[in-house]
């Protein structure tokens, strides 16, 4: 079973002060660390345990500047055969759909029977790259899953939707699956595996593979910004049994109790 | 460019340790060292990644990678926790190292084979403590050895199945390989400072025969593969204290931007700002003298010099930093629900692990007066 999985380098911000930079339309990343985006290492995980079931190939392809590289080969060192590179810094402004367009048109040229692809980015949250994918390269595909069962040219999958609600889909391959957080529990590179990984070739793509002219941008950030504050927290101060009460009055002023 | 420069793997090594580190290790890190309970299952973990064996020989079953990469992870670990740090340092700088470096062939398919799957290796040496008779009774027998008495902090000694002994006094001065399940062996664990979950012990011997085949090298005098031990030592624990000081910084930026006081962030006072730069000052350069020294062990250049300097400075450093950041929380920094009273603990025993900042000042002076 060949499986392509697509992977994304992001910046880890979930414990990072995140501030805007000057252009307004990006944050400031210099002093931030990046990582394989959270969903796209439980995709490339499955992919890994269908192949340990299966056998075949693992492809991770991603779209981006040269530091994703190592990404890609940490992808290499938990069990991905093959890498490719597209150069993020040949096609300047990229969105989600720009990006679904690039991925098809390398994609295409692989032979595969599975696509996998994280359900969520962490930086944009878009959600669109894997499903416009799926729709570019004219496969059936389900979001969020959860739990993939195969056989040779089927998939029986579960999907996570809102409420603790499952959906419960038997899907035809080659399919495209977008792979909710929890499938399953990513593993760690071995020094060993490293060892390996760091040593393999990355195939790198640019323009002249891919004509840029043909490619659509169909959104563009105006900008990016801080909240305003809409509410003001209140500390109670005093002893426990005065603060009780202060909280007391609140709740009876707002007509909580 | 900075003088600091990790190859292809050395980088993928730091941002997968990193993980593993913040992911697997934070979440017990304090507990473990409230509890003094030895990670067992995390330190599974990192023998199954290959850090435990990090520069074993692939023909043993080790991955054979370089002291710089070892020193990497350690510092990884050791932001986290100083005494997983410690236990992986000790696997490899204290029991790997003298017996890829001193034993024979015999010695290394069988120790280091058994350390590169999975067994844990003890450490003892205390080469200056004087043996008294009614306490230490050291006998030729047919060239083996009767020995009696105790040693303090066996590193790794709660886990071990094998240890590193030194047995030293005017006659005899050589390295022996012990099994723990000796019956002549009984532990009992230190009450320490810090490094509490790094299953440090005590231990007594009673008239343990030491026999001439389990010795590490007859040829080579014990004080020589001691010194080497620890030049090689001297740097993965810098490693240890440099990953133990970026931990008090990063602890201590992180309150100073949450705490106020007279209606102001405390990072904006200058003082806290002063204490701060300091501690940075200090970490930049301990982290160039720790990847400096490893690198030319690396190169096969004369790294002893560099290793000392770079102890005796990360021993140093780590201890004021944690000092620092404890005088930037405040009283907050002094009570255990915060992280850095133990990075104290912890920073001062790394300080005198094996081998007090003085004993290394006089191997560095005596290089000055060469």
């Amino acid at each position: 079973m060949d499986i392509i999985v697509c992977i994304k380098r992001v910046p880890q911000t979930a414990e990072a002060e995140v501030t805007i930079d000057s252009s307004g339309k990006d944050i400031e990343k210099d002093r931030l660390s990046f990582d394989i985006n959270e969903s796209d290492s439980y995709a490339l995980e499955e992919a890994v345990i269908l192949k340990e079931k299966f056998g075949g190939t693992i492809t991770v392809i991603s779209v981006g500047y040269q530091d994703t590289e190592d990404t890609l080969r940490i992808a290499l060192a938990k069990g991905a055969d093959n890498a490719i590179r597209v150069k993020a810094e040949d096609f300047e402004h990229i969105d989600g759909y720009k990006t679904s367009q690039i991925l098809k048109s390398v994609i295409e040229k692989e032979s595969y029977d599975l696509i996998f692809a994280g359900c969520i980015a962490t930086d944009d949250a878009y959600s669109q790259v894997g499903v416009t994918l799926a729709e570019l390269l004219n496969i059936p595909h389900a979001s969020l899953v959860i739990n993939i069962d195969t056989s040779e040219n089927r998939a029986d999958v579960n999907r996570e939707l809102e409420e603790g609600l499952m959906g419960h889909l038997d899907i035809s391959l080659p399919a495209l699956f977008t792979i909710q957080t929890g499938i399953n529990e990513p593993r760690y590179a071995s020094l060993i595996a490293i060892r390996r990984a760091a040593k393999k070739e990355i195939k790198v793509i640019g323009q002249e593979e891919i004509n840029k002219d043909n490619l659509l941008l169909n959104t563009e950030i105006e900008e990016l910004f801080i909240p305003p504050k809409t509410k003001e927290v209140e500390i109670l101060t005093g002893s426990p049994a005065e603060s009780a009460s202060k909280l007391a009055e609140i709740f009876k002023e707002k007509g909580l109790i | 460019m900075s003088l600091i420069k990790f190859n292809n793997e050395q980088k993928l090594i730091q941002g997968e340790i990193r993980k593993f580190a913040t992911t697997e290790l934070e979440p017990v890190a304090d507990d473990i060292d409230k509890k003094g309970v030895f990670p067992k299952d995390i330190i599974n973990n990192l023998f199954e990644l290959g850090f435990m064996s990090l520069i074993i020989p692939e023909k043993y079953g080790g991955v054979d990678m370089d002291l710089t990469s070892l020193c990497i992870a350690v510092e990884e670990l050791s932001k986290i926790s100083a005494s997983v740090g410690t236990i992986v340092a000790v696997n490899n700088c204290f029991a790997a190292y003298p017996l890829m470096k001193f034993g024979n062939e015999n010695i290394k398919e069988l120790y280091l084979t058994k350390l590169a799957d999975g067994e844990i290796v003890g450490f003892i040496c205390e080469p200056e403590i004087d043996l008294l008779p009614e306490q230490n009774v050291l006998n030729d027998q047919n060239n083996s050895f009767v020995f009696s008495g105790e040693r303090d902090f066996v590193l790794n000694g709660e886990t071990a199945s094998f240890f590193i002994l030194q047995i030293s006094n005017q006659e005899v001065n050589k390295f022996y390989i012990i099994n723990k399940d000796s019956k002549e062996l009984s532990f009992t664990i230190p009450k320490m400072l810090g490094l509490n979950a790094a299953g440090i012990k005590s231990v007594k011997f009673n008239e343990l025969l030491l026999r001439k085949e389990s010795c590490l090298n007859s040829e080579v005098p014990g004080g020589k593969i001691l010194q080497e031990v620890r030049d090689f030592s001297n740097i993965c624990l810098s490693s240890i204290s440099l990953g133990l000081a970026q931990a008090s910084l990063d602890a201590a930026t992180k309150y100073s931007k949450e705490r106020k006081q007279f209606s102001r962030l405390i990072c904006e006072f200058e003082m806290i700002q002063e204490m701060l730069s300091d501690i940075k000052i200090k970490i930049e350069t301990a982290r160039l003298l720790v990847y400096d020294a490893a690198s030319k062990f690396d190169n096969n250049q004369n790294y002893s010099l560099s290793a000392a300097i770079a102890r005796v400075y990360c021993g140093n450093m780590a201890v004021s930093s944690a000092l620092n950041a404890i005088q930037i929380y405040g009283g907050y920094g002094y009570i255990k629900d915060y992280p850095v009273e133990r990075y104290f603990r912890d920073s001062k025993v790394l300080q005198l692990l094996e081998a007090s900042p003085r004993t290394i000042k006089i191997d560095i002076a005596r290089e000055v007066l060469r």
